[in-house]
């Protein structure tokens, strides 16, 4: 039969690894998902493209190049705000104002990745810390400045959770708000309280527990020194 | 500790060393070793009277209060 704590530890590490890339794939797309809008409206060679134009497809058209040089572009990196059709001259050409946002705006996206990955490593650490008590423990080394030790780095792992996700929260949700005026404000980006109450919740009964620990540490030297 | 332990002192006044004492006290030699170095917190009234039997004097001859010591 399975050990139950490494069946624990092994559900949570996939759940984790889940979460962590959904909440990747969501940041990797969300420039993607917030242009169809805009394409959703643009024409074509004076044909009314009525249906989603995905910018795979965009990037296929043949463009003047003169006007805009989207094969060279990278779409990925930037931000339009305009689409406009020119039909004055012989062969109708697609108008695009857009604007490079590679050097700020995804560096911003590129920080909150990096922030997703680190709660998921610190997460990680948390749970391996707690695996690493129970082995110390099941040695009948209850009473160990070692515990200690790994209590209070967990105590301040829990404590940069929640500022990890403030940080991650303010960082995507002021890329939104600057680049797409807070069309995708409704869609319930923000974290939920829970995820600073209870981190701050646990530090805090740990931060107890690391004085109980430290009497009984006292304690047991007290009665190991009585002659 | 302020409390000074002369375990030392009287063991040579008594010629006596500490695999002899510990025989005859029945401490293990480490716990003996403690005593001596002053490293111990407290002591049991039960050792204390097996060493002075063992030695042959008053508690006062094993323990030293003193008022300058803080470490």
């Amino acid at each position: 039969m399975m050990n139950p704590l490494k069946l624990f530890l092994k559900l949570s590490l996939l759940q984790k690894v889940l979460f962590c890339l959904a909440s990747f794939m969501f940041v990797n797309n969300i420039h993607k998902l917030t242009q169809l809008p805009i394409f959703d409206r643009a024409e074509i060679n004076g044909v009314k493209q009525r249906t989603t134009i995905k910018i795979s497809d965009i990037e296929t058209e043949k463009f003047d190049a003169g006007k805009i040089n989207i094969e060279k572009e990278n779409f990925n990196t930037a931000i339009f705000d305009s689409v406009s059709l020119n039909h004055c001259s012989d062969k109708p050409y697609l108008i695009v104002n857009y604007h490079s946002v590679a050097d700020y705006v995804f560096s911003k996206l590129w920080f909150c990745k990096m922030l997703i990955i680190a709660k998921f490593v610190f997460e990680q650490i948390i749970l391996l810390l707690v695996l690493l008590i129970v082995l110390v423990v099941k040695q009948n080394n209850f009473f160990n400045k070692n515990v200690i030790k790994l209590l209070k780095i967990i105590v301040c792992l829990l404590v940069s959770l929640p500022i990890l996700y403030f940080t991650k929260d303010f960082i995507l949700l002021s890329f939104l708000h600057e680049n797409f005026k807070g069309s995708l404000a409704n869609l319930g980006l923000y974290s939920k309280a829970q995820n600073f109450f209870y981190p701050l919740f646990f530090a805090l009964i740990i931060f107890m527990i690391i004085d109980v620990f430290q009497k009984g540490i006292n304690l047991k030297q007290e009665n190991d020194l009585t002659i | 500790m302020p409390i000074i332990v002369n375990l030392d002192v009287m063991m040579a006044k008594r010629k006596m060393s500490l695999n002899e004492l510990s025989e005859k006290v029945d401490i293990t030699l480490s716990n003996l070793s403690i005593l001596k170095t002053g490293k111990a917190k407290a002591i049991r009234f039960s050792t204390l009277e097996s060493i002075c039997k063992a030695l042959d004097c008053q508690p006062a001859d094993i323990l030293e209060f003193s008022k300058t010591e803080n470490s």
